[in-house]
């Protein structure tokens, strides 16, 4: 990796170890609490709530490991190891799978995700699989999330991808609530979210994860784009990300 | 019956165990930044617990706590807790202004006991009167002269009476020589002299 990659490597996970003692301390303090509360036989505490605090503590915990687990990913990118395994992805067939694999809950919310357009020939690009499914397990999870509080229209998701030298640029459309326009310029910052935390799970790490695999790992860019004329009704409440990747060898 | 407190966190689940570990105690939790001015003036809440980073809110717990201080004279001893921003950094800023601070890893261990000593009269008024010369210090008004009819409570003007002017400080000294009775209403009109000298 070059120095100035690592350079912004080492400056984002700064910034991530910074804010991960919120994210690693404030489960296990939870923890504490609800097992002091519990072992406090002054405090009456039916079944139920004790199966209850039990539970969340569980989930606080996992979201610990997590944690921990994306900091470990990220350490390996600086040393390297996640652009290493480059290969051939074929385009299709992973952002269908990445489909599949969320269509439970895609189904259960009634969000249509249509098949993804792949103009000007594009059928693979060269690039480490895990990264590429990384992106867009990520921007589908954050539009699932926009798109749960959206009612009183159909709930759309649309993926696009067309040739524009030797990069391919994916665009990667929601009718969601949209993203506030005081909020554009942070959406990228670590632990910059417009979702409740507590409520939903949004960490607001997830993009900053992305850009970091997009633009050190793979030597692309992310951008917040305008919504593309005449794909969906032009309304306020779209969120389009456009992704440029160097397509590599593969990309016809 | 049981001391009433309010505390102010944006985590409801953190806010369900602080009630079973504050059991001695009749809770109010509110989680919304909205909720803070609906609850914040009622006379009855002997403490306050205040977290310092509030998720969706501008200001920070104790930043929205000092301003009910200065606006409604909210005179509840506040304890501020947080488990993230460094509580000695916010210590050294607001000092007397709270009445302690408590890292959250912390607070099964010292909160029940500081809130249970906060709710004492000797420690609030205590509190009361470190808390005013705190903040008359922190705006640069402790030895800022004025006239008796500033304040506006006539039995606390009556403790000044025969004084044409007075220091803040001075009044400060004057309020709390005496009596417990009345420590709102002292702190009070201490606060509204502070606030008129201050602008």
């Amino acid at each position: 990796m070059h120095d100035d990659a690592m350079c912004r490597s080492l400056a984002s996970v700064g910034i991530q170890t910074l804010e991960l003692s919120h994210e690693i301390f404030d489960p296990i303090r939870y923890v504490k609490l609800v097992l002091s509360n519990l072992s406090n036989p002054d405090v009456k505490i039916t079944e139920e709530d004790r199966a209850r605090y039990v539970r969340q503590s569980l989930e606080r915990i996992s979201n610990v490991v997590m944690w921990t687990e994306r900091m470990r990913g990220i350490s390996r990118s600086l040393a390297g190891a996640r652009s290493t395994n480059i290969e051939s992805v074929d385009i299709k067939k992973s952002l269908l799978d990445i489909k599949a694999g969320l269509s439970g809950v895609l189904e259960s919310l009634e969000i249509t995700m249509t098949d993804p357009v792949l103009n000007d020939g594009i059928t693979h690009i060269r690039m480490n699989k895990a990264s590429f499914e990384s992106i867009f397990t990520n921007l589908l999870t954050n539009s699932i999330r926009a798109l749960k509080g959206v009612a009183g229209k159909e709930r759309l998701v649309r993926i696009t991808a067309h040739r524009d030298g030797r990069d391919i640029v994916f665009t990667f459309e929601d009718n969601g609530c949209g993203i506030p326009k005081e909020h554009r310029d942070d959406i990228f910052r670590p632990f910059f979210t417009t979702h409740n935390k507590h409520a939903d799970g949004g960490s607001g790490l997830g993009l900053a994860i992305l850009k970091d695999i997009v633009e050190v790992d793979h030597g692309g860019s992310i951008r917040l784009a305008e919504p593309s004329l005449g794909s969906y009704e032009a309304d306020a409440g779209h969120t389009v990300f456009e992704i440029r990747l160097p397509a590599g060898n593969d990309h016809v | 019956m049981n001391p009433k407190i309010m505390i102010f966190d944006d985590d409801p689940q953190w806010t369900e165990q602080m009630r079973l570990l504050l059991t001695a105690f009749h809770v109010t939790a509110i989680s919304d930044p909205k909720d803070w001015d609906v609850h914040i003036s009622r006379s009855d809440l002997q403490a306050l617990v205040v977290d310092v980073d509030i998720l969706g809110d501008k200001m920070t717990g104790p930043e929205r706590a000092m301003k009910s201080i200065l606006e409604f004279g909210v005179t509840a001893p506040a304890v501020i807790i947080s488990g993230v921003v460094d509580l000695d950094e916010v210590k050294k800023k607001y000092g007397d202004l709270f009445y302690g601070y408590v890292h959250k890893d912390r607070c099964p261990e010292d909160l029940p006991g500081m809130l249970k000593d906060a709710c004492t009269p000797e420690s609030r008024l205590a509190y009361i009167r470190r808390m005013t010369a705190e903040m008359a210090r922190q705006r640069g008004v402790l030895d800022y002269e004025f006239p008796p009819d500033w304040i506006e409570d006539d039995v606390i003007r009556g403790t000044c009476s025969g004084r044409d002017r007075l220091t803040i400080g001075g009044f400060i000294d004057s309020a709390f020589g005496g009596t417990n009775a009345q420590l709102s209403r002292m702190g009070q009109s201490i606060l509204g002299v502070i606030s008129r000298a201050s602008g």
